[in-house]
């Protein structure tokens, strides 16, 4: 009477029972090994490629903080030593400190104009659909089409004629400059604030009104709140934009008077030494600190 | 807490017509629902009642204030959005305590009213929360608490559970209907879940293309839908053209339906899928078909039955252990019973004729 019970089987050998103990472990080793391995490396090139693209972007700021502190006479490598020499040497260029102060000013004011101009604008347009809003946007925005130099000549002849029509001096005169300038930061702030008000429930603000707030005090207390950061982001670009404007500045500008890139372009046809790296270097330092200052108050990754 | 009365409200966009002529009374601490298919007009009417919409005529009537000219700000109406619209920059007590702020109350009782508020949907202890560290159901929980704590005189909901999950629905709106009920608010709630509806509702606003199709209890719509549409909506329904004879009701395909109705009249007879009876055997006042298709839903079965003339019927069958044994099959020989007091013609176009209650009216002396 022979049953298949399996504990009248003649039981496995301890020896065969380790060696397959002995491979399974070493399968499952070599397994999570090479697996492990992938990941290294695939971990290994991501941080090469974030590596390169910082180099890529952070290079040349650095190379021309580096610059700014060499001896040399003329901007080139290597270094024949350090000092604070052409940092100095700005004392004795008061055209740099008079172009900063109007660019500063320039760039404010623009920047407040655009805004002013924006986000009513912007409130409306992120209410309105279909044709009507695409024209609109596309108005708006032409001033990014065309090349600055060509606004600038365009503005500059506009200028003149209005100056015969109506005496009222425009070119040469800070005015003007600025009415330029706002011009094409408009469409900038246009754009940032319209990417972040599509982002706005126009049910916020209904829920406001219905928990009795007026439409004024539902603007200041909702909807401002909830495009702080995208205005931030809006005027911090249009600031950028006009502060490093050279092509339309140029046109606008009286005789005698600069802007900061006006200036150092001015100063670049005649001389190439690290004076130059030395007010690009504090023109850096201002727009790191206001980066930094701006980011304390809104999260700059979570707008732009 | 009052009463709502719209009185021959209405909304035309420039010749477009999407509401039309809506009067209704709500009573104090009712419990409506706006009920109908899409573009139907059901977010128009809520919103002209909120007073984001302007009516182009008619009145809405708070109490005894005529609050059509008013802005939404001086309504006084709780107002929950399908998408919550929390504001996302204010924690859940600041959200909460929004409507209070507006009215100049004081701290401390802003305090104590935000924390009843939360506690009575049971979101006590979120309250230094943001909106994004909720889960939707707890948004839309928020969203609930900052329309009562200012204690509106009427709640209004625009679909407020189609953002949650199956189960959560049926949960917050279980908690919803306990939560009215306990306030005693006038509540005005827009959906086109009819399930979602009659499981809240005291009573049901049918609307189609912007008019109102009939007012009532769910059961009232049910038992006594004023035309076909209504019948369509609130629970399914056979649908028969005919006409109706001294015999009965004789369909288009020469089914006689023992029921009397005023010979002559043309209409629609409905018959619910869940009064057709199947049976193996021929009884009294019974119809000859033939199974043509069986489906098994769980809780019934849908079964399809072309009766002898040619008329087609949908049966629904419990899946009671008796119907499991029955095993109808596609192709089975049956017969159909219906109870004539299940039958209800719908004249075309001129409402409901209730036949049983005509045919007892008629017996009576
Ligand atoms: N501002 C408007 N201009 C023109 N037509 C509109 C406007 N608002 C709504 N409508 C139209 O009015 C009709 C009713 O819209 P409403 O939003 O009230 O429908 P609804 O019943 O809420 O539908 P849903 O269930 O899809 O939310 C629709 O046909 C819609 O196209
Ligand atoms: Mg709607």
């Amino acid at each position: 009477m022979r049953r298949d019970d399996p504990f009248s089987r003649k039981p496995m050998s301890l020896g065969a029972v380790r060696d397959g103990a002995i491979r399974a472990c070493r399968n499952a080793i070599e397994m999570m090994t090479s697996h492990a391995l992938t990941l290294a490396l695939q971990r290994l090139a991501h941080g090469a490629m974030v590596a390169a693209a910082l180099l890529v972007i952070l290079l040349p700021v650095v190379l021309i903080v580096w610059l700014s502190f060499f001896t040399n006479e003329v901007l080139a490598l290597p270094p024949e030593g350090y000092s604070l020499r052409w940092y100095q040497a700005l004392a004795g260029q008061p055209q740099f400190l008079a172009g900063f102060r109007l660019s500063a000013i320039v760039a404010v004011a623009a920047t407040m104009i655009s805004l002013l101009v924006t986000i009513p604008a912007a409130l409306v347009m992120a209410r309105m659909e279909g044709r009507g809003r695409e024209i609109l946007t596309n108005i708006l925005m032409s001033p990014l089409i065309v090349p600055a130099i060509v606004v600038g000549s365009g503005l500059y002849i506009a200028f003149v004629e209005f100056e015969i029509a109506t005496d009222i001096q425009l070119n040469g005169a800070t005015l003007g400059l600025i009415a330029g300038h706002a011009l094409i930061t408009l469409p900038w702030s246009l754009r940032l604030l319209l990417a972040n008000l599509g982002g706005l429930n126009p049910a916020l603000n209904e829920a406001a009104l219905s928990l009795g707030a007026t439409p004024l005090v539902a603007a200041l207390k909702v909807t401002l709140p909830v495009i702080w950061p995208g205005l931030v982001a809006a005027a911090l670009f249009c600031f950028v934009v006009s502060f490093s404007n050279v092509e339309l500045s140029l046109f606008l500008v009286a005789p005698g008077q600069t802007t900061l890139p006006i200036a150092l372009l001015q100063y670049l046809q005649w001389k190439i030494d690290p004076l130059i790296a030395a007010v690009s270097t504090l023109q850096i330092l201002i727009v790191a600190g206001a980066l930094l200052v701006t980011n304390r108050f809104v999260s700059l990754a979570k707008v732009v | 807490m009052a009463t709502l009365r719209l009185d021959g409200l209405g909304k035309s966009y420039g010749d477009v017509t999407v509401v039309e002529n809506v009067s209704l009374d709500v009573a104090d601490g009712e419990f409506l629902v706006l009920l109908g298919p899409s573009g139907c007009g059901k977010t128009t009417t809520l919103r002209m009642i909120a007073g984001f919409v302007e009516a182009s005529a008619g009145r809405v009537l708070i109490g005894a204030r005529d609050v059509t000219g008013e802005p939404p700000y001086r309504r006084n109406i709780g107002l929950v959005f399908q998408s919550y619209a929390l504001f996302p920059h204010l924690t859940v007590f600041e959200n909460t305590a929004f409507g209070l702020r507006r009215r100049k109350i004081g701290e401390a009782e802003v305090k104590s009213r935000v924390e009843r508020a939360l506690a009575l949907v049971r979101l006590d202890g979120l309250a230094a929360r943001y909106p994004k560290q909720l889960s939707g159901g707890q948004q839309q929980r928020v969203a609930i608490a900052r329309a009562l704590v200012i204690e509106p005189d009427i709640l209004l909901l625009d679909e407020p559970l189609s953002n949650l999950d199956a189960q959560l629905r049926i949960e917050v709106r279980s908690e919803l209907r306990r939560l009215q009920k306990s306030l005693g608010i006038t509540t005005i709630m827009v959906t086109h879940d009819q399930e979602e509806a009659m499981s809240v509702a005291d009573r049901l606003v049918v609307l189609q293309s912007g008019r109102v199709q009939q007012v009532g209890s769910a059961l009232d719509l049910y038992l006594r839908p004023a035309n076909r549409f209504v019948a369509g909506f609130i629970g399914r329904g056979n649908f028969l053209e005919g006409v109706a004879l001294e015999a009965g009701f004789r369909s288009a395909q020469g089914t006689v339906f023992p029921c009397g109705a005023p010979a002559g009249s043309v209409g629609t007879l409905l018959l619910r899928p869940e009064h057709v009876g199947l049976h193996r055997q021929q009884g009294h006042g019974m119809f000859a078909g033939r199974i043509e298709s069986v489906r098994f839903l769980a809780s019934s079965f849908d079964i399809a039955v072309v009766l002898a003339a040619g008329d087609r019927l949908q049966a629904q069958l419990p899946a009671t252990p008796g119907a499991m044994r029955e095993n109808w099959q596609a192709g089975d020989e049956t017969f159909v019973a219906i109870d004539p007091a299940a039958m209800t013609l719908l004249q075309n176009d001129t409402g409901h004729a209730d036949l049983n209650s005509q045919n007892q009216k008629g017996v009576s002396p």
